[in-house]
């Protein structure tokens, strides 16, 4: 094994270790990347199995296509695996390099007697080869094949596969470029938000995969392929339909590429050769030299809720990843709820009411599930805890009470869209408690169990610190309760004493939930300190 | 300011008969000492003696395995959160929040400790530590004795009434170095316990009344600095520390063989 690749292993060993301290394991995301493996077969053979298996199912139809319709059927299919791998390797290049920046493994790369080409080498084997990256390949292995089985024209199979590698070229480097931000992201707000908004993008793509792959397989249709062509990346393979903009597509397309690749070497030449990586700036920004005005330190001292609360807000809102997480899964339930409450005769019936009244119970307590979030924002921070006269029972109620306002706003926000569609208020303020009081119970049970499954000496609080088996239970058990009371309630009531005090349920719901709610909370969150 | 936390037995730490034992290796063996309020009392040790184990045990996070470790008459294993209210604690290695901002810090930990600042103190304390330049800057983006001195800010203003020291002089430049030296100093005076930990001798025996040496887990040796010294008829406090640790003069020419 030469050096380059040898050291490639151990950086690639060492930004698996920092990520999963830092952030634990990512979920299915961990299947494919974020996790260490030995060799660069292991590294990659589930990830190019998994984007096999998908890009098959996709191109499995151009087998059996007759030959004049394997052309159409072909750009509609490679252009949607084009834009799949665009977000896989982005998302693959900016995890490896933010925590590359982040955590100043620079700082150790630079001390070996190694020159910035050989660390520029190092460090794209590592991500190429050691964290996952050469996977994305497979995901137009199949269809590339399929043309070659089915001898299908030359000139499409080598656009597809100039496109293929030059859009592969172009994301791993412009994810690498913009991964080099990542101490600035923590430092400027505009950049803090326009991460939380890349986040918010990354989590409705990937966990609304299958509508966007259905939506651009249509949207893909050949109405518009003569714009089309012009869009790099894309644009080469309709070139039977525009030869002309598929040209000037190609030649954008390889510029964009090596734009992007030189952009991310210069980028990386940066954090390993010219400046110390805390230091790292931008170079299209201009620094002006700040003349700090001294100040008077202003510290004003709250009750100890309120300023753990504002501690755990000002954490949240510099963690781009996680506070999008948040907001996605608050905002989620909206989401589904506005078609149920907004479709004709959503309020006309006693049961579409009792229907509707379920419907908001569940997504209540769905949303107070969030409150987990509060405890990995803490990460290394967590030990900070330890050393304080801090009770369990005092952090679960401290970690609910972060999040409560935000289910507040959620819950106002079911409220006001329901005023809207029914123009019964009363109806809303049922909802509006019905929400909110089983988002806040479910949070607080979630917290209690949090808490009291937390280490017992000082470690740093992770996804990866209450086992999985542990938080995939609580949920599971805390779903299948709500849901069960969430509809039986207001069934049972229609059924046994009619419509007219079916407004009675969310009452009851309520009632019901925040008792087993406190139960859980004095009996799991002790009054011991951490 | 006002105290917040009672003071239950007039300002004291005590270990009394204490052992821990960490995967089978014994870490401290039966050790008993106490610190008095107004004292000042060093413990040295090499790495890996048992001192951290020891501190820890203060606020409960370590619980002995025999014995017991009052904190103004506290027991600090059974009611650890009361310890922790007493013990002004400084960790050997940075805990910290790196993302908060030197002001959010303090506002975080004085408002758990539910202690009030009159602005004079603050200002006074903010400037003497040098961390006025670095308000607007994350915890994360500075050096590691910055962090230290924010930390001790952190503690200077909550005022506790035990303080326990770990390495606290660990990175900090002369000048913080020369301001916690006075700081330990004043608070003995007022009557606090102090228990401190460093690798600096000089300044061990600089500020300690009482110095206590610690080698595999035990206290091996005790005393005023200068009794120590005419103990082991040694010059300086170095030699007293190098004697017990068992430092021999042919490490030295295995040292010096590396360049040859």
């Amino acid at each position: 094994m030469s050096i380059e690749l040898e050291l490639a292993r151990v950086l690639a060993r060492e930004v698996v270790y920092r990520s999963r301290r830092r952030f634990g394991k990512r979920g299915v995301f961990s299947l494919v990347i974020g996790k260490y493996k030995p060799s660069v077969l292991q590294a990659n053979i589930l990830g190019a199995a998994l984007f096999s298996f998908l890009s098959l199912m996709m191109t499995l139809v151009l087998i059996f296509a007759p030959p004049e319709e394997i052309y159409p059927l072909f750009i509609g299919i490679f252009s949607t695996l084009l834009l799949f791998g665009l977000f896989m390797s982005l998302l693959m290049s900016i995890g490896f390099t933010s925590v590359y920046v982040s955590e100043r493994l620079a700082d150790l790369m630079i001390l070996l007697p190694l020159d910035e080409r050989t660390l520029t080498k190092v460090y794209l084997l590592a991500l190429f080869l050691y964290w996952g990256g050469a996977s994305v390949i497979f995901l137009f292995v199949p269809p590339l094949a399929i043309l070659l089985f089915k001898s299908a024209s030359p000139i499409l199979f080598a656009v597809a596969l100039l496109s293929s590698l030059m859009l592969l070229m172009f994301s791993y480097s412009l994810g690498l470029a913009i991964g080099t931000y990542a101490q600035l992201v923590k430092k400027k707000s505009i950049l803090r938000a326009l991460a939380t908004v890349a986040w918010l993008v990354v989590l409705l793509g990937f966990y609304s995969a299958g509508y966007l792959v259905e939506y651009l397989a249509e949207a893909l249709s050949l109405e518009y392929s003569y714009l089309y062509s012009l869009i790099p990346f894309i644009g080469p393979l309709f070139y039977q339909y525009n030869t002309i903009g598929s040209v000037i597509s190609v030649a954008a397309t390889i510029g964009l590429a090596i734009s992007a690749y030189l952009f991310a070497v210069d980028r990386l030449g940066v954090l390993t050769g010219q400046l110390p990586p805390a230091a790292v700036a931008p170079k299209l920004v201009k620094v002006k030299p700040k003349v700090r005005a001294v100040r008077a330190a202003k510290v004003e001292i709250k009750s100890s809720l309120l300023g753990f609360i504002l501690k755990d807000l000002r954490i949240l809102v510099r963690e781009p990843r996680r506070l999008a997480n948040l907001l996605y899964f608050l905002a989620f339930p909206l989401i589904m709820l506005v078609p149920t409450l907004t479709r004709a005769g959503a309020f006309e019936t006693g049961f579409s009411k009792a229907l509707l009244l379920g419907m908001c119970g569940l997504i209540g307590g769905a949303i107070g599930l969030v409150s987990d979030v509060m405890y990995y924002i803490e990460g290394e921070g967590a030990k900070v805890l330890y050393y304080l006269p801090i009770t369990r029972r005092k952090l679960a109620l401290m970690k609910t009470a972060a999040v409560a306002l935000l289910i507040l706003v959620a819950s106002t926000l079911v409220a006001a869209v329901t005023a809207v569609a029914s123009g019964s208020i009363l109806l809303s303020a049922l909802i509006f408690i019905l929400t909110a009081s089983l988002a806040l119970s479910t949070s607080l049970i979630s917290s209690s169990i949090t808490a009291h499954f937390l280490p017992e000496y000082p470690s740093s609080w992770t996804e990866a610190t209450v086992s999985k088996a542990v938080q995939i239970a609580v949920k599971i058990v805390l779903i299948i309760l709500v849901s069960a009371m969430s509809f039986a309630i207001p069934f049972a009531i229609l059924a046994t004493l009619g419509e007219q005090v079916l407004y009675l349920a969310p009452l009851i719901e309520s009632l019901v939930l925040v008792v087993i709610a406190l139960t859980v909370f004095i009996g799991l969150a002790k009054e011991k300190s951490l | 300011m006002t105290d917040t936390f009672p003071i239950l037995v007039a300002g004291k730490i005590v270990y009394e008969n204490v052992s821990k034992s960490f995967d089978g290796a014994l870490i401290v063996r039966n050790v008993s000492f106490e610190v008095s309020g107004g004292e000042v009392v060093v413990l040295l040790g090499p790495n890996g003696s048992g001192k951290s184990t020891l501190f820890k045990m203060t606020v409960g996070i370590v619980k002995p395995d025999r014995g017991r470790v009052f904190v103004n008459g506290v027991d600090a294993s059974v009611d650890s959160l009361e310890a922790r209210k007493i013990v002004g604690f400084m960790p050997e290695e940075i805990i910290i929040y790196e993302s908060l901002k030197i002001e959010e810090y303090l506002e975080f930990i004085l408002s758990i400790y539910g202690r009030k600042v009159d602005e004079n103190t603050l200002q006074k304390v903010v400037d003497l530590l040098g961390l006025r330049e670095h308000l607007d800057k994350f915890i994360g983006e500075l050096s590691h004795g910055t962090k230290r001195k924010v930390l001790l800010a952190a503690l200077m203003l909550r005022e506790p009434r035990v303080l326990v020291l770990d390495e606290v002089f660990t990175g900090l430049d002369p000048v913080a170095a020369k301001l916690v030296k006075t700081w330990i100093r004043e608070a003995a005076d007022s009557g606090v316990p102090v228990l401190v930990s460093t690798h600096i001798l000089p300044i061990a025996e600089a500020i300690a009344d009482r110095v206590l040496i610690i080698h595999r887990g035990e206290i091996v040796a005790e005393g005023k600095p200068g009794e120590l010294k005419e103990l082991f008829g040694a010059k300086e406090l170095e030699d007293v520390f190098l004697k017990i640790a068992g430092y021999s003069p042919e490490y030295e020419e295995v040292i010096k063989a590396l360049y040859r």
